[in-house]
């Protein structure tokens, strides 16, 4: 498991990571993922990887984790919420940009995948937002110039009972970003939770119901070409040969290229890119599967499944308990390959430089 | 040179008159939040509503929509107030939100036909929009109570 990685604001600006031990890649951030830049003044401050607070009381948690419907930009931010106590109210979700400090602590990539999101980070996310938060009473405590024991917190503030001092965490969260993170926090005990566990909306659906919210193939940038591919009609066939003149005659068609897997035809829009590809004339070499019969495929498989097949557990004995039964039922399932069919069709923009490239995959 | 009005503001796009109104939304004039699905009018992510008519821009060709009135997602409200994104919100409708756009814009044209549907109407009307997360229990509910706020005066 990671352990949490401090990010100082200034390193979090001007690098986009520092990854553990203080190792710093030379990935690039161009811009934070809301696409502004952080107003120096007013913050966000960055705590950790995943805490951001500005002076403005917003509470960013920087998500590592695309989100596909499965709800994890409002599920990571509400489990560091609920360690960080804050405000739900002010509570917001960031993508993550690139960095190793968001690597799935699994599968040790930044991957999204497996049903694995929150089981994964729920120990080093709530982590990350106790940190956070023990952070911003050592700011405090510092400020009132009292012990860190005596302070404690209520939703998006520190507060010193003693005295009934209250500070805000936007006020608090400069001074807090530049303090040492605490080795070792305590987490919650559960049975205190009162974000986690409780039905609560998402964040993300404001921009799902007013066209704002960028999916892959949403990205735009400047002077960017759209690519279409002729496929093989048959899996795994190659181009014996084509003719791209006709394609390359379309209006705004700029390139017409062989790649591995067949022809892409490369233009300034989308649809004179389809256009082209509907002029391409291509002669296809069927590879392998040339004679294959998803029906006579279907006989196969019926016929391997009379067959004894690879043990995986055997418990008791099956056959004599069945040649024993009162009833035995016998049915035979088959099931078509499917495409996933999802609504965004696959798709890829990459932005390639000399130095770096840019990738977004929808 | 090819002039229409979208969401209000008067444009002129120099495009080919064949091109699908979904390409010169989303390429030529910015607007993302239509979606392109399937290309084919089979899917409903694309519709956006052309002289208050809900159509399918992936298969509308622009020389079409040529003077006349397109309304997109984003010139549905400019502040989520419109009854229908204020249902949608309350419901949390969208999961992965792709198809939601397509959804929203085929509810209105509904509600506009028909302010007090039943859920055969919204069924028949809403058919055509396929969401692959399965969301069609809570579009029917968000319909249903988008159709009350509206009734009451709206959500503003």
């Amino acid at each position: 498991m990671s352990d949490v990685v401090n990010v100082s604001r200034r390193d979090f600006l001007r690098t986009g990571l520092l990854a553990g031990g203080g190792l710093v890649l030379g990935l690039h951030l161009r811009l934070p993922a809301n696409g502004q830049e952080p107003d120096k003044k007013d913050g966000p401050f960055a705590l950790n990887a995943f805490v951001r607070i500005g002076s403005d009381e917003s509470v960013s948690v920087v998500v590592n984790h695309s989100e596909m419907g499965q709800g994890i930009y409002t599920s990571m931010p509400m489990v560091v919420a609920e360690e960080l106590d804050a405000d739900w109210a002010k509570v917001r979700f960031e993508a993550a940009p690139v960095a190793a400090v968001y690597n799935h602590p699994a599968y040790g990539a930044q991957v999204t995948g497996g049903s694995s999101s929150t089981w994964v980070e729920w120990e080093r996310i709530r982590k990350a937002g106790a940190t956070a938060r023990a952070m911003l009473i050592a700011a405090a405590a510092a400020e009132w110039k009292v012990e860190v024991s005596a302070c404690g917190t209520e939703p998006g503030h520190v507060v010193h009972d003693a005295s009934g001092k209250r500070l805000s965490y936007g006020k608090l969260a400069e001074k807090a970003a530049d303090l040492k993170p605490p080795a070792d926090v305590k987490t919650k005990d559960p049975k205190d939770f009162r974000i986690v566990g409780k039905s609560t909306k998402r964040l993300d659906t404001p921009d799902k119901v007013n066209g704002k919210a960028v999916f892959g193939i949403d990205v735009n940038l400047p002077s960017m070409l759209v690519a279409v591919v002729a496929r093989s009609p048959v899996f795994g066939g190659k181009v014996k040969s084509f003719d791209g003149e006709k394609a390359k005659a379309v209006s705004g068609v700029k390139h017409v290229v062989q790649i591995p897997r067949g022809i892409a035809v490369v233009a300034d829009g989308f649809w004179p890119a389809k256009k082209g590809r509907e002029a391409l004339s291509i002669e296809w070499d069927d590879g392998p599967l040339a004679g294959f019969d998803s029906l006579k495929q279907l006989d196969e498989y019926a016929e391997l499944a009379k067959k004894a097949g690879v043990t995986a557990r055997k418990d008791g004995d099956a056959d004599e308990a069945l040649k024993k039964a009162a009833k035995t039922f016998e049915a035979v399932y088959d099931l078509p390959y499917l495409a996933h069919a999802t609504m965004e069709p696959i798709n890829c923009v990459a932005d390639v430089r000399a130095d770096h490239c840019e990738v977004w995959v929808g | 040179m090819i002039k229409l009005n979208v969401n209000g503001r008067d444009r002129a796009v120099d495009v080919a008159g064949d091109t699908p109104l979904l390409w010169v939304l989303r390429e030529t004039l910015g607007l993302t939040g239509t979606k392109f699905g399937c290309g084919m009018a089979l899917c409903g992510a694309c519709t956006v509503h052309l002289d208050g008519e809900a159509v399918r821009s992936c298969v509308t060709p622009v020389r079409r929509a040529e003077g006349k009135k397109v309304v997109t997602i984003e010139g549905l409200s400019t502040d989520l107030r419109h009854p229908l994104q204020v249902a949608w919100v309350e419901a949390d409708v969208p999961q992965c939100g792709y198809c939601q756009s397509g959804q929203i814009m085929a509810a209105a044209v509904l509600l506009r036909e028909t302010p007090r549907p039943t859920d055969a109407d919204i069924d028949d009307a809403m058919c055509g929009n396929l969401c692959r997360c399965g969301t069609y229990a809570r579009i029917r509910k968000a319909i249903h109570a988008a159709a009350s706020l509206a009734a009451k005066g709206g959500a503003k």
